[in-house]
C-alpha cells in the first residue's frame, strides 16, 4: 500500500522526470561536446582565417548534415528523392550530404531543446515560428555564428546585409533570417467579386472606420464583414505599424516606431480603446457572426466558403497568393505604411545546433542555400518536373498545378523559405514582376528606430507568466467586440496587468532599449 | 540455532520464486517512480536544456512566484479545491449507489450491457466530449439551448455565463467518471458472502435494510481507502475537462479556471520547465499533506480502515 501511495504522490513528478532523466544522464557528455565543438570552431577560426570561403576539404569522408524540415505533417513522399538531388550538388560543392528530418511545427521547441539536452545528432535547426530565437538562445540551443559567417558565409552576409542587426542577440549573431526583405504592412484581404457587385469602396489606406460602413452594406446583403474567433492574440494587423514586444504586446509596444522609442502599454492607449469600441460596434450591429467565439472553423475557411467578406492580414507583395480562391476574385488593400521591424526578420531563421559536430559544414550548407538558387529551389519546392513545373512564358514562375504534387503530397512545406528571394523561384499567381515589387515595397518601408533590438525578458519570467495568463483570459472578448462595456473591460484588463507586473516589465524594456540605442 | 538458520534458508528458498516474480514490477516502480524524484530539484532551478538538470543554476523559490502573484490566484485555488472536494464525495456516493444497483441486476447479459454502457464515456477523449456538450449547449444549434429558448423565449448563453458551469462540469465529470469509479466497489460487492443476505432475508430484512446494514458496512474499508487515495489528487484538476469542455471560453473563467489551466495559459508562450515543475511540485506537496491528514483522521475513527 505504501508503495502505491508513494507512486501516486510522485505521479506528477514523473512527467518532469522523464525530461530530467534524459537531461541528467547525458548532461556531462553534452557539456563536453559543447566545449569541444566551441574549441574546434575557435581552432578553425584561427587556422583558416586567411583562406576564407575556399576552405573545403574534399578528401575527407563526406559529413552528413541533419537539417530540420518543419511542416504540418505532410506526407512528403518525394523527400528521399529531393535529398538525393540536393546531395548531388552538395557532395560536389561542399563535400557533405544532407538528411532532411521532418518535424511538426508544434513540436519545434520541445524537440529541439530536448534533442540538444539528450545529445542527439543535430546540425541545422530552424528557429522563429513557434520557437523564438531568443528562447532558443536562452535554452542554449544555438551556436554563435559571427566567426563562421565571416569565414565561410559570404553569400549570407550579402543577401542578409540589411537585416544583420536583427539576427543578433546581445551583439552576437545566432541565426540567419529567411526574410532578408522583411517589410510588412497591415492589410485587409477581401472578396473582390462581392465588393464589385455591391459597389463597395475598397482602397489602399482605408481605416477600420471605413470598414464599418462596408460592414453595414454587407449586413444588408446577408454577409458577415469578418470573424475574429476565439483568439488570445490581439489583432495587431489593424495596428500593424506598432513595434510589438511579446506575442500580444506583453512586454509593451512602441506606438510610432519610425519616429519614437517610447515603450508603453498598448492596452492603456487610445488607439486600443478605439479598436475595441469599433469592433464592439461591428458585433453589436451584426457584422460579425454571433457564434464566433465558439466557432472552430478558421477565418481562412470562412473566407473561402464566402461566409465572411474578408479578414485582416499582413500585407506583403506575395500575401495575396495565400488567399486566392477558384470561386471568386480576391483583392487586398493596404491599411498601413510598410515598416521593417525586428520581429519580421526573426519570423523564420536557420541556426546551427550548439552540439553540432561540424559547424563548419553546416555553415557551408547554409551559405550554399543563399548563394545557389538551384539548392534553394530544391529545399523550397522539390524537384522540377516532379514536384512543380515552370509556367510557360515566364522566367522564374512555377506552379504545382498539373503535377502529382498539386495536393502537396510529394514535397511541400510552408516553413522552408530560405535562400535569396530574388533568385529563387516564385509560385504562381505571382509573376516575374514580384521581384521588383518586393524590392520597391522594401525600399518604401520605414525602418523602426528600434530595429535590431529585442527585449530580454529572462529576468521577468514571473511577470511574463502572469501577463500571459491575464491576456489569455481577458483579451479574446475585447478583441472580438463581445464585452458589455469597453471602458470597464479595459480598466479591469489594465488593472490586472499592472498587478501581474506589466509596468515593471515595460520600464525594464525601456531601459534595455535606451541602452541598445545608446550603444549603436 | 543451527536448525533456526536452516529454516531461514529454507524460508528464503520457499519465498524466492515470489520475489523473482515481483522483481520486474519493483524494477519498473523504481525506474518510473523513484529515480525521477531527483528531478524535483528542477522546480528550484533556472533550468537550461544545454546545461541539463544537475548543472542548471539554483534560483530559490522564484519559479513559484507566478502562481501567487496574480489576481487569479484565489479563484484558481478555490475552484480546484471546491470542485475536487465536491467530486470526491459525490463520486463516492454515486459510485457506491451505481455499484449496488448494478449488483442487483440478476440477468448476466443485462448486467454486462449496463456496465459497458456506464463505462463507455470514460473511454472517450475530452475533445469528443467537448463537442458532445457543445451539441447540446451551442447558442445556434444546441438541443437544450433551443428547447429552453422555445419554452422561455430567450436562449441561454451557456458559453458566456459562468453561473451554469459548476453544474455542467459536475454533471460531465460524474457522467464520465462513474463507470470507472464504481469498478472497485463492484468487485468488493462480489466478494461479499451471499449467506449474509440469505440470513437477513430469512429474518425479514427489507432490501433497504440489507443495503444499509450489510452492504455499506462491508464496503466501508474500500470506500475509506479510495477516499484517502483521492485526497492525493485534491490540488490537481482534469485539464481536458476544464479547458476543452468550456471550449476555452475566457468569459467562463471565473467558474472554469483551475491551477492546471492557469499554468497552461501562463506558460504556453514561455515554455518554462522550471515554473511548470514548480506548479507540479506544489500540487504534489499539497496532495501529500491531504493524504496524511485524511489517513490520520480515518485511523482515529477506525483503526483498521486507514491505509498506513
Amino acid at each position: 500500500m505504501k508503495k502505491k501511495l508513494v507512486s501516486i504522490l510522485t505521479a506528477g513528478a514523473v512527467a518532469t522526470m522523464t525530461l530530467a532523466g534524459c537531461g541528467g544522464s547525458s548532461n556531462t557528455a553534452t557539456g563536453e561536446e559543447e566545449t569541444a565543438s566551441a574549441e574546434t570552431s575557435e581552432g578553425t577560426a584561427g587556422s583558416e582565417d586567411s583562406t576564407s570561403d575556399a576552405a573545403i576539404d574534399m578528401s575527407e569522408e563526406p559529413y552528413e548534415i541533419a537539417v530540420q524540415f518543419i511542416g504540418l505533417n505532410e506526407s512528403n513522399n518525394d523527400l528521399e528523392a529531393v535529398e538525393a538531388a540536393i546531395n548531388e550538388i552538395t557532395l560536389e560543392k561542399i563535400n557533405a550530404t544532407v538528411d532532411l528530418q521532418p518535424l511538426f511545427i508544434g513540436d519545434m521547441g520541445t524537440t529541439t531543446s530536448m534533442g540538444i539536452a539528450g545529445g542527439e545528432k543535430m546540425d541545422i535547426v530552424t528557429v522563429g515560428l513557434v520557437y523564438a530565437m531568443s528562447s532558443a538562445v536562452k535554452d542554449g540551443v544555438l551556436l554563435e555564428l559571427d566567426d563562421l559567417i565571416a569565414e565561410r558565409g559570404s553569400a549570407i552576409s550579402e543577401v542578409c546585409s540589411n537585416v544583420e542587426a536583427a539576427q543578433k542577440i546581445n551583439g552576437k549573431t545566432y541565426a540567419v533570417s529567411g526574410y532578408p526583405y522583411p517589410a510588412v504592412s497591415g492589410g485587409f484581404v477581401y472578396n473582390k467579386t462581392v465588393a464589385d457587385k455591391l459597389g463597395l469602396d475598397m482602397h489602399d489606406g482605408m481605416t477600420i472606420d471605413d470598414l464599418t460602413a462596408v460592414g453595414e452594406t454587407l449586413k444588408e446583403n446577408g454577409m458577415y464583414l469578418t470573424s475574429f474567433s476565439n483568439s488570445a492574440q490581439l489583432n495587431f494587423k489593424f495596428m500593424n505599424s506598432v513595434d510589438v514586444y511579446g506575442a500580444s504586446g506583453d512586454y509593451g509596444v512602441v506606438m510610432d516606431p519610425s519616429n519614437d522609442t517610447t515603450v508603453e502599454n498598448i492596452f492603456a492607449t487610445d488607439e486600443f480603446k478605439h479598436y475595441c469600441e469599433t469592433v464592439k460596434t461591428w458585433f453589436d450591429n451584426g457584422y460579425l457572426p454571433e457564434d464566433q467565439m465558439t466557432d472552430t472553423t478558421s477565418v481562412q475557411q470562412h473566407f473561402a466558403n464566402q461566409k465572411v467578406f474578408g479578414t485582416s492580414t499582413a500585407y506583403t507583395p506575395d500575401q495575396i497568393a495565400v488567399w486566392t480562391n477558384p470561386d471568386f476574385e480576391t483583392g487586398i488593400v493596404s491599411m498601413d505604411n510598410p515598416i521593417i521591424q525586428t520581429s519580421f526578420v526573426q519570423e523564420m531563421m536557420l541556426g546551427i545546433a550548439a552540439t553540432s559536430e561540424r559547424p563548419d559544414k553546416c555553415m557551408d550548407l547554409i551559405n550554399l542555400i543563399y548563394s545557389d538558387a538551384d539548392v534553394a529551389n530544391l529545399f523550397n519546392y522539390g524537384i522540377e518536373g516532379t514536384d512543380y513545373v515552370a509556367v510557360d512564358g515566364t522566367d522564374n514562375v512555377i506552379t504545382y498545378d498539373g503535377t502529382a504534387n498539386a495536393d502537396h503530397s510529394g514535397y511541400y512545406t510552408s516553413f522552408m523559405h530560405f535562400g535569396n528571394p530574388i533568385t529563387r523561384h516564385i509560385v504562381a499567381p505571382l509573376t516575374d514582376e514580384y521581384v521588383n515589387d518586393l524590392e520597391a515595397f522594401n525600399d518604401s518601408a520605414v525602418v523602426s528606430k528600434a530595429f535590431g533590438y529585442a527585449f530580454d525578458a529572462e529576468a521577468y519570467s514571473t511577470q511574463a507568466a502572469g501577463i500571459s495568463a491575464v491576456l489569455a483570459e481577458q483579451l479574446p472578448l475585447l478583441n472580438a467586440g463581445q464585452v458589455e462595456d469597453v471602458d470597464a473591460a479595459i480598466e479591469k484588463l489594465v488593472g490586472d496587468l499592472q498587478t501581474a507586473g506589466i509596468d515593471e516589465v515595460i520600464a525594464a524594456n525601456q531601459e534595455q532599449l535606451d541602452a541598445y540605442l545608446a550603444g549603436n | 540455532m543451527k536448525g533456526n538458520k536452516k529454516s531461514l534458508g529454507k524460508q528464503l528458498l520457499h519465498w524466492l520464486p515470489f520475489y523473482l516474480m515481483g522483481l520486474p514490477g519493483m524494477t519498473y516502480l523504481f525506474i518510473n517512480n523513484y529515480m525521477p524524484l531527483a528531478g524535483l530539484q528542477i522546480a528550484f532551478k533556472d533550468f537550461n536544456y544545454a546545461k541539463g538538470m544537475w548543472e542548471s543554476p539554483w534560483n530559490g523559490v522564484k519559479n513559484f512566484e507566478f502562481l501567487f502573484k496574480s489576481n487569479d490566484a484565489f479563484v484558481m485555488i478555490r475552484n480546484t479545491l471546491l470542485y475536487n472536494i465536491l467530486w470526491i464525495f459525490l463520486g463516492m456516493v454515486l459510485g457506491v449507489g451505481a455499484a449496488i444497483l448494478l449488483n442487483e441486476v440478476k440477468n448476466a447479459a443485462a448486467k454486462k450491457f449496463y456496465q459497458t454502457v456506464i463505462l463507455l464515456p470514460y473511454l472517450m477523449s475530452m475533445v469528443v466530449i467537448a463537442y458532445l456538450v457543445y451539441a447540446y449547449l451551442s447558442p445556434t444549434s444546441g438541443l437544450i439551448s433551443k428547447m429552453i429558448g422555445r419554452i422561455t423565449g430567450s436562449i441561454p448563453q451557456f458559453y458566456q455565463e459562468p453561473k451554469y458551469w459548476p453544474f455542467i462540469l459536475t454533471f460531465v465529470n460524474q457522467w464520465r467518471g462513474i463507470g470507472f469509479g464504481m469498478i472497485l466497489y463492484l468487485s468488493s460487492l462480489l466478494g461479499i458472502d451471499p449467506a449474509y443476505y440469505e440470513a437477513a432475508s430469512l429474518d425479514g430484512a427489507s432490501k433497504w435494510q440489507q443495503i444499509r446494514l450489510i452492504t455499506i458496512p462491508l464496503l466501508k474499508p474500500t470506500i475509506l481507502m479510495l477516499l484517502i487515495l483521492n485526497m492525493g489528487q485534491i490540488f490537481r484538476s482534469d485539464f481536458g475537462l476544464f479547458y476543452q469542455v468550456p471550449m476555452m471560453q475566457s468569459a467562463l473563467m471565473p467558474a472554469t479556471q483551475t491551477i492546471d489551466t492557469y499554468v497552461y495559459r501562463a506558460l504556453l508562450k514561455l515554455n518554462n520547465v522550471g515554473m511548470s515543475s514548480a506548479a507540479s511540485f506544489i500540487q504534489s506537496v499539497v496532495g501529500f499533506i491531504f493524504i496524511v491528514v485524511a489517513n490520520k483522521i480515518v485511523s482515529r475513527l477506525d483503526e483498521n480502515s486507514s491505509v498506513f
